[in-house]
């Protein structure tokens, strides 16, 4: 029964974002909607996570009725949108495709079988984010008396809520605090990313080229370990990943839906973790760099952003809640940081080393530089001069963190160094496809591969 | 890919043998058995607790772990296993007491 509560919200979620891809952009007609549904789950997901956290901070319980409620006005007002368009054409899939999608199959469902049974121990999983899943579910909104309260300041209070309030929505659907069943979300975040990212990049990178990506990502070690361990690290990274490939996409073809999607993607960093906001950042400061002639829809994305983290950001200044790690105002305490400057140089080199060890990330990191660097040699620099700076920013910024924080760093570094790079790894293996194919292209002294190509800056 | 599953696959069986032998009792005390927690005196005291019942945590120090002391460590626990009571640090009608053997 629980589990017929998890997979129907999530049903619901899937409309809900099946809904929005009309007023994305992301689909003009039936015909595009159906090409295009990969997207429904993520942006359901994403699109629920930012309501239920913004609806919590005013004392609004997001349940079975905000589901179904705004699952209608979407599935409703995206048909509205699609009315009198062109009709979906069944089309003979291509073999390597359901191969392709057999094989992640079976490997999410053999995945399933270790969620299913997986139990809530990690420190991260139960102090910080479950509990507030299940404060947010017992108590209906986020109650001061938890979410200000200093007997839980341990649980790192100005984290957003947008992880929690998706916790609580399983909760409410299940109808009940289930620390076994709630991994299988988190299972589903891995689906939803992979359906995304293949349709993000669907169109613009060759089917060869686009499948062994999603699989490396599927079988990633990392991947698997640190979604069981329902920590937030990997959600954050995999919707990240998704925005970042999106960017890139309008990059290189001025396609506006792919910026929408991105959009709402960095969003949903933005309100998962604090360091998403150094992710946006990368990312957006990485997308100025390489289309700066483009300013004006990129400020407006920027600006989207900033407006949803917005409610979070004045419940934090109201509650004076402030972060336990660390503080960017350190960053000018010159007397501090001047004790701490050779801890950059240490975090920089150990956060490389887990970026490139196989055992957790495969060759996803090392596949990404070589082809950054051929992208840039063969003339794509574009595509090469975002890649480049998201992940260096992001990079930069995670060992700034370790710095400027006042913990002893070596264990701070210990504790965290795993899963910190999940962001920047998965960034950068989402770009793996597009700088291929670039690269290629620009090798071959072609065009790009497609049609609907622009030039990107 | 090859690589990924190579090293994954061994780890996903292991996870399923270890995890699906789990009783109820040890998948809802998992974080405090991590922890070495007694689960005896938490299930005591979660029995009288009512939701949104104030409660207050009586624990020494103990010993100073990377970056929080073992006490502050039961003080987490405690909000986390106790919920959707509320932990306080006021003088409240109930008080968990829990001891480092």
């Amino acid at each position: 029964m629980r589990v017929a509560g998890l997979l129907g919200a999530n049903a619901l979620i899937f409309c809900i974002g099946l809904g929005l891809l009309p007023w994305l952009g992301v689909a003009r007609s039936w015909r595009q909607l159906l090409s295009r549904c990969g997207l429904a789950y993520l942006c359901g997901l994403v699109l629920t996570g930012i309501l239920a956290a913004h609806l919590a901070l005013v004392h609004v319980s997001f349940g079975w009725l905000a589901l179904v409620v705004v699952a209608a006005v979407s599935v409703a007002s995206g048909a509205w949108r699609l009315r009198a368009t062109e009709r979906p054409v069944w089309t003979r899939p291509a073999w390597a495709a359901v191969a392709a999608v057999a094989a992640l199959a079976a490997l999410l469902v053999e995945y399933t079988r270790a969620f299913a049974v997986a139990p809530l121990n990690r420190y991260d999983a139960w102090a910080i984010w479950a509990l507030k899943g299940h404060a947010l579910y017992a108590f209906g909104w986020a109650d001061p008396a938890v979410f200000a309260g200093s007997e839980y300041r341990f649980a790192n209070l100005d984290y957003p809520l947008w992880l929690p309030s998706l916790e609580a929505v399983d909760f409410r659907a299940m109808g009940a605090f289930d620390t076994r069943l709630l991994h299988v979300q988190f299972l589903l975040f891995l689906v939803a990313a992979l359906a995304a990212l293949g349709t993000v990049l669907a169109g613009r990178v060759h089917a060869l080229v686009l499948w062994p990506l999603l699989g490396a990502i599927a079988f990633a070690p990392a991947v698997f370990d640190q979604l069981l361990t329902a920590y937030a690290d990997l959600p954050l990274a995999l919707v990240f990943a998704v925005g970042v490939a999106a960017a890139a996409r309008w990059l290189l073809s001025d396609e506006r839906w792919a910026l929408a999607v991105a959009t709402l993607c960095f969003a949903g960093v933005l309100l998962t973790k604090n360091e998403g906001t150094l992710f946006v950042a990368a990312a957006f400061a990485g997308l100025f760099a390489a289309a700066y002639r483009r300013w004006r829809p990129l400020l407006v994305a920027a600006a989207v952003d900033v407006v949803v983290l917005l409610p979070w950001k004045l419940y934090v200044r109201r509650h004076h809640l402030s972060d336990i790690n660390y503080s960017l105002g350190d960053s000018f305490d010159v007397q501090h940081i001047r004790g701490r400057l050779g801890v950059g140089p240490i975090a920089f080199r150990t956060l490389a080393g887990e970026m490139v060890d196989p055992r957790q990330w495969g060759l996803l990191a090392v596949v990404f530089l070589v082809l950054l660097v051929l992208a840039a040699v063969t003339g794509a620099r574009a595509l090469a001069v975002y890649g480049a700076a998201t992940v260096l920013l992001s990079w930069l910024g995670l060992s700034w963190i370790y710095v400027i924080s006042r913990f002893e760093y070596s264990s701070y570094l210990d504790s965290t160094k795993e899963r910190v790079v999940a962001s920047v790894v998965l960034a950068a293996a989402a770009l793996i496809p597009l700088l291929a194919t670039e690269a290629w292209a620009s090798a071959r002294g072609r065009d790009r591969p497609r049609s609907g190509a622009a030039p990107a800056a | 890919m090859i690589v990924g599953a190579v090293e994954v696959l061994p780890r996903v069986e292991r996870n399923i043998a270890r995890d699906s032998k789990l009783t109820a009792a040890e998948r809802s005390h998992a974080a405090g058995d991590r922890l070495h927690l007694d689960p005896r005196p938490f299930d005591a005291f979660a029995a009288r607790l009512s939701p949104r019942a104030r409660y207050r945590v009586d624990v020494p120090p103990g010993a100073q772990g990377p970056f929080i002391t073992r006490g502050a460590v039961v003080r987490a626990y405690s909000a986390f296993y106790f919920l959707p009571a509320i932990q306080v640090t006021k003088p409240a009608p109930l008080v968990f007491h829990y001891r480092f053997r």
